[in-house]
């Protein structure tokens, strides 16, 4: 789940940082792309305005004319002159180009000329030397012709900018988009370890630990009031529990004592010299069923007691085959009285880590149960084996078995089968529920699997090894 | 034999008080620990009946008052409660047996004869009219005749003639001769009563295993 959440977080941050990095990236470059083209236009713009001033016209030739001398002038005109023509705008005859111009055979027909005198915009050429943008304007000279002025600049130093530019991208983004992966795995580690605190520490309560509480940091944050608001619920808890332990403790007073005074008495009437036969009848039956209400009331006692956590298991090493044969054994003339045959099948030895009186427990609430559903000449038998790192007891019959709706809720405090079939038989549906808890405590389970008419089967499994 | 029977439920009080009675003790009760420790010191009783319970006092510190002054005063303790730790607690306070409400007289009068005889030396062979048992060498006979027991069959059939003429509840018997949780196990009293009736009373004129319904069993050779 941490896991889960922290990878979440991660993935998030990695794809909130890339989209941001990338973003950037994309806008930058298209910013200084544009910008630069702008300076690229204004400073042709400053050219072509420029060289007008200097183009003098003389019939068919155009010259450029400047004071040598003057530095400023000199500068301008040398990098106005670089890429130039000028064409007569009526007859699309070239008056004048530039030394750089004419290698790149940019020759203009009539044609082209009349079209550019009605639209003097700038375009872009592709040549040898790289990009160049050519910015053209229609002037009427000194001598009353109209002429069409090309002024050239080359791209190139922006194009190299924009690439070297995009190179630098090309290395940073993946680089900056790792580091991200990482910087978002190390916050969200970071982010969640309060979390992970949190965790741990609930894991450590349980009912015999409720007095534990989490830890709250006492800076009043969201995990501040998660936490507080688990310990709010534990104290509830605890309080629960304790009444609740309290509860079984004065119960069990409050039952027993009546119950001893009122056995008690009954005794000694049923003692008496003087009680006739029927009296004495009377007496022995009420003294019975005293006696099962004390078996049912030790029964619920000690599953209550289980199930707060009030018994400890004290755990060594068992041999569930012995503990089987043994069992077996002082089960044989039970089984003999009911004319069930009862057999130990003990596959190998099997030793796990268990309290060996609970274990007893279950192992003799599976098969005085069986005893007690099975008719006469019908078998129980019992098995261990082993499985890997599991050990299994099976408890076999052929009783009176169990509809599949009854052997979901065998395992439920007094639940009990039919009354039309088990009325005859004594017990008040609590035995299967021990016998589940004791599995539970040793990290095990028990199954049923059973068939009416046909017998059933419980099979209990319990790792070998607690740890 | 003097018992002295600390207890603060009048009622529970009064029956082991006329119980006890009826079987020859002489009965004196206590409804509080208070003065327990002192009237044990003073008065010379064979045997303690203490609840755990009491008002006020823990059963806990009257037991260690009891032992301070007689050390050796066998005392049984009454509790309502019955896990097995509360067992072992007091057990390990001192107390020589344990009971558990409710129960039943004949039940408390068998555990005080065996606190009260604690020490002696028990009998190696007993003897019940013709059904002999010599324990040393695990041997029944009855009439002469020897009988093949089973151990469980063998081990009731010692508790029985151990505890001649007296009747032993279920309970008891299971304590003794099983273990707590085959308490459990349905009729496994019964059953092991049945084969070893077969096994001594069957062909005989004088059965000695009895029935006493609403109590137990009873080995007696005294016709019912």
């Amino acid at each position: 789940m941490t896991l889960t959440l922290r990878a979440g977080l991660a993935t998030i941050m990695a794809i909130v940082f890339g989209l941001l990095i990338a973003g950037l990236s994309v806008v930058s470059y298209e910013v200084l792309a544009r910008r630069l083209d702008a300076d690229v236009t204004e400073r042709l713009t400053q050219l072509m305005d420029g060289l007008h001033g200097y183009l003098r016209f003389n019939d068919d030739t155009a010259s450029v004319a400047f004071d040598a001398g003057d530095n400023y002038q000199a500068v301008f005109v040398h990098d106005a002159t670089r890429y130039y023509q000028v064409y007569d705008a009526g007859t699309g005859q070239l008056l004048a180009a530039s030394n750089g111009m004419t290698p790149l055979g940019l020759h203009l027909t009539l044609g082209e000329v009349q079209a550019l005198r009605a639209r003097p915009e700038p375009y872009d050429i592709e040549t040898d030397y790289g990009r160049l943008r050519i910015a053209n304007s229609v002037r009427t000279g000194t001598d009353g012709r109209a002429y069409l002025l090309q002024v050239g600049l080359s791209l190139a130093p922006l194009d190299a900018t924009l690439r070297r530019y995009r190179d630098l991208l090309w290395w940073c983004v993946p680089t900056a988009l790792l580091l991200a992966v990482v910087a978002a795995w190390r916050l969200s580690v970071l982010a969640l370890r309060p979390l992970s605190t949190m965790a741990e520490a609930a894991r450590q309560v349980d009912v015999n630990a409720l007095d534990r509480r989490l830890p709250v940091r006492g800076v009043g944050d969201e995990l501040d009031r998660v936490a507080s608001a688990f310990n709010e619920t534990l104290g509830r808890l605890e309080h629960a529990v304790g009444e609740m332990r309290q509860f079984s403790a004065a119960l069990a007073h409050e039952l027993r004592t009546p119950l001893a005074a009122l056995r008690g008495e009954i005794e000694l009437a049923l003692r008496a010299p003087g009680a006739s036969r029927p009296q004495k009848d009377t007496y022995a039956s009420q003294i019975e069923e005293i006696d099962r209400l004390t078996r049912l009331i030790d029964q619920v006692l000690t599953l209550a007691r289980a199930e707060a956590g009030q018994i400890r298991l004290a755990f060594a090493p068992v041999d569930l085959g012995d503990l089987a044969d043994s069992l077996v054994d002082e089960l044989e003339p039970i089984a003999e009285a009911h004319a069930i045959e009862l057999r130990g099948e003990r596959v190998e030895a099997v030793v796990v880590d268990g309290d060996a009186t609970w274990l007893q427990r279950l192992l003799l609430n599976l098969l005085d149960n069986a005893l007690k559903y099975t008719p006469a000449h019908g078998r129980v038998a019992v098995r261990v084996s082993r499985d890997g790192d599991t050990a299994r007891i099976e408890v076999r019959d052929t009783g009176v078995g169990l509809s599949p709706d009854d052997a979901q809720q065998v395992f439920e405090q007094f639940f009990r089968v039919d009354p039309a079939r088990s009325s005859s038989i004594p017990g008040a549906g609590l035995g299967l529920s021990l016998v589940q808890w004791i599995a539970a405590q040793h990290r095990g389970t028990v199954t049923v699997q059973s068939r009416i008419g046909e017998g059933s089967t419980f099979t209990v499994t319990l790792p070998i090894r607690l740890a | 034999m003097r018992i002295l029977v600390i207890e603060d439920d009048r009622k529970v009080a009064n029956f082991i008080q006329t119980g006890l009675g009826q079987e020859g003790y002489s009965v004196d009760v206590l409804n509080d620990g208070e003065d327990a420790g002192e009237q044990a010191r003073v008065i010379d009783y064979d045997a303690v009946v203490l609840d755990l319970m009491l008002p006020g006092r823990s059963g806990f510190q009257v037991l260690r008052d009891i032992r301070a002054r007689k050390a050796s005063l066998p005392v049984v303790i009454l509790t309502a409660k019955d896990a097995p730790e509360e067992r072992a607690t007091g057990l390990d306070a001192g107390a020589d047996d344990y009971m558990t409400k409710p129960f039943a007289l004949v039940e408390l009068s068998a555990r005080l004869r065996a606190v009260l005889r604690r020490g002696a030396p028990l009998e190696s062979v007993l003897r019940v009219v013709d059904l002999e048992m010599d324990t040393v060498h695990r041997t029944v006979r009855r009439g002469g005749m020897a009988i093949d027991l089973r151990p469980k069959e063998y081990a009731l059939l010692e508790f029985l003639m151990r505890n001649v003429d007296r009747p032993l509840t279920k309970a008891l018997i299971i304590e003794h001769v099983w273990d707590l949780h085959f308490d459990s196990v349905s009729n496994v009293v019964e059953v092991h009563i049945n084969s070893l009736r077969k096994k001594i009373d069957k062909g005989f004129n004088v059965p000695l295993i009895h029935t006493v319904r609403g109590i137990g069993y009873l080995l007696t050779d005294a016709p019912s």
